[in-house]
């Protein structure tokens, strides 16, 4: 049993928080459930030594990849997929335990899926390649672009499914990004700048309702990457349409770190508040510079700094205290 | 059943995009005649890239720079190489190609450091016999500015000299005193654009690259629609498996 559990309980027992019959059946509930310490020096071996040929193969790649032919290439790249494939799936077997710079096993296999994930994207990449180089198939660089993307998306949905961790979480947006991208560059040539930034915030807005409906977690991290999306589409959006219009175009990205406030205070999500008030940071002494003198917006830009910096400790604070009182 | 349907309305709010985008935010590549005038002639030098086509993204290498020709008299164009950096190691590894230009007597002329003489040095490469001579850049009598300033004093102007972000369109403009003159202008994408323009010797015609990658022919005072070349590539074992980009034009000779 984890030592500060067990030193957690004896003070419970001590104080007559549990008596000694819930406190022994505690320990034997931990004891029977646990893996034997000869198991946990068996899997974290074979983790340790995961690690080490993963390395070592890493370090080894570079040094002969030059002097190997494609389909060498290509063979090496498959199997370190499915050793990583394999590795992640038995570590997250492993009992909940840090491990180097990882806070638990979970964490452990959601990195081995990540680098998977890439790992992956390669073999893709070199199996349509090899193909093309090998037989009379030409198959268009923007449709080999889609196959890729295809296969990556589905891959990573997969993967967020089984493990509901945040690399994975990442990763399917990014494959997302890449996939929508990827038709948009076959089926919309020469999209205006506008446009992007319209695709851009819509796939932030889309994330954003996904996390509201728990279909994302960590909500954190959805609400992050929907509203830091948002964030860029609007902004490549009225940095296109309204070039011409500097204030207005200030005067409305103002107004939207505004509702980015109001929806975090709505939403209880501390990173929407984050990137508001970034947000109010970044166009107040704008909209100052643009209003006013030059020789007055200096202390102006100051004060108004200072009065964001205090508003989100004001914030922050009263958050606190509200966690502190519902725990 | 509350997933099912914020799913639902996810792809409805990304089919409205996609439709608000395709309707309004794409604007198609401009469309050009790509029928040779029989009153263009001459020959235009330009500058290629090749580049190995790597297996594994992104960055590509270049592994050599060319200089070709192309004869525009003719129906069919074709390519020919004129030099590679390549070819000029025995000179110097320090060819500074993106440099050369043509003198008066329509040679090519490209720039160097000589690292024996300690000294910046020039090849003059006779484009019509292929032979490389050596010289020293103080004899050299070179009209590179012709390209950009015509015998009538009229400058052509640069994509960065006439940007407007907000105008969506693309065109060829040049300066003669105080008044910039519109050859041709068009409706095009925005990151779609006019580089490297230079004059025709006689300053009628002026030839100019593109973002796509074409090569594009324009009359000054409008008598022939814009024509793009269609340009049979030139061939070789060396380079057959690797991409080529046209990168800057040098210049059109008679």
């Amino acid at each position: 049993m984890d030592k500060k559990i067990k030193k957690f309980l004896d003070t419970l027992l001590e104080n007559e928080v549990l008596d000694q019959k819930v406190y022994q059946n505690i320990i034997d509930f931990e004891d029977n459930n646990n893996l034997s310490q000869k198991s946990k020096v068996a899997r974290a071996l074979t983790l340790i030594g995961g690690f080490f040929v993963l390395s070592g193969l890493l370090g080894t790649l570079p040094l002969i990849w030059a002097n190997l032919s494609y389909w060498a290439q290509l063979m090496l790249l498959i199997a370190t997929t499915w050793f990583l494939f394999y590795a992640a799936g038995y570590s997250q077997q492993i009992d909940k335990e840090k491990l180097f710079i990882f806070k638990s096993s979970e964490r452990i296999s959601s990195f081995l899926y990540l680098v998977s994930t890439v790992s992956l994207t390669a073999v893709i990449v070199f199996m349509l390649n090899i193909l093309e180089n090998t037989s009379s198939i030409n198959i268009p660089e923007d449709i080999a672009i889609l196959i890729t993307s295809t296969i990556v998306l589905i891959y990573s949905g997969y993967l967020y499914k089984v493990t509901f961790e945040i690399f994975q979480h990442v990763t399917l947006f990014y494959s997302l990004i890449f996939f929508l991208g990827s038709i948009g560059n076959l089926f919309l040539r020469n999209v205006e700048p506008w446009g992007i930034g319209l695709f851009i915030a819509t796939v932030g807005l889309i994330w954003g309702l996904n996390t509201y409906s728990n279909l994302l977690q960590p909500s954190w991290l959805g609400y992050f990457l929907s509203s830091i999306n948002v964030a860029i589409g609007f902004v490549a959006i009225i940095e296109d349409l309204l070039s011409d219009f500097e204030v207005i175009n200030i005067i409305i990205l103002i107004a939207g770190s505004l509702l980015y406030i109001w929806i975090s205070i709505q939403l209880s999500e501390q990173v929407i508040f984050y990137i508001g008030g970034l947000g109010l940071i970044i166009n107040l002494p704008r909209l100052i510079a643009e209003l006013l003198p030059n020789n007055i917006w200096p202390p102006l830009v100051l004060f108004l700094v200072g009065g964001v910096l205090v508003t989100v400790g004001l914030y922050l604070n009263s958050l606190r205290e509200t966690l502190g009182k519902d725990s | 059943m509350k997933k099912k349907s914020t799913l639902v309305q996810s792809l409805l709010i990304l089919l409205i995009s996609v439709v608000l985008v395709a309707l309004y935010g794409v604007i198609p590549l401009p469309d050009y005649n790509t029928e040779i005038n029989n009153e263009i002639e001459g020959a235009i030098y330009y500058l290629v890239d090749i580049q190995s086509s790597n297996l594994i993204p992104p960055a590509p290498d270049i592994l050599d720079e060319c200089i070709f020709k192309i004869d525009i008299s003719i129906t069919k164009i074709k390519e020919t190489k004129v030099i590679c950096t390549s070819d000029l190691y025995q000179y110097s590894s320090d060819i500074y190609l993106n440099d050369s230009e043509i003198d008066e007597n329509q040679n090519i002329v490209i720039r160097y450091y000589d690292n024996v003489l300690n000294s910046q040095m020039a090849l003059i490469i006779d484009t019509k016999s292929n032979v490389t001579s050596k010289s020293k850049i103080e004899s050299l009598s070179t009209n590179q500015s012709m390209y950009e300033l015509n015998s009538r004093g009229e400058r052509l102007l640069s994509r960065w000299d006439m940007q407007d972000t907000s105008a969506r369109s693309a065109g060829i403009y040049y300066q003669k005193n105080s008044t910039i003159v519109e050859v041709f202008s068009i409706e095009a994408p925005t990151n779609y654009y006019f580089e490297s323009v230079k004059w025709a010797q006689d300053g009628e015609s002026i030839v100019a690259l593109d973002t796509e990658n074409d090569i594009i022919i324009f009359s000054k005072n409008k008598m022939f629609d814009p024509i793009k070349l269609i340009i049979d590539n030139y061939y070789s074992s060396e380079i057959e498996d690797d991409e080529r980009v046209i990168y800057q034009l040098i210049g059109w000779s008679n």
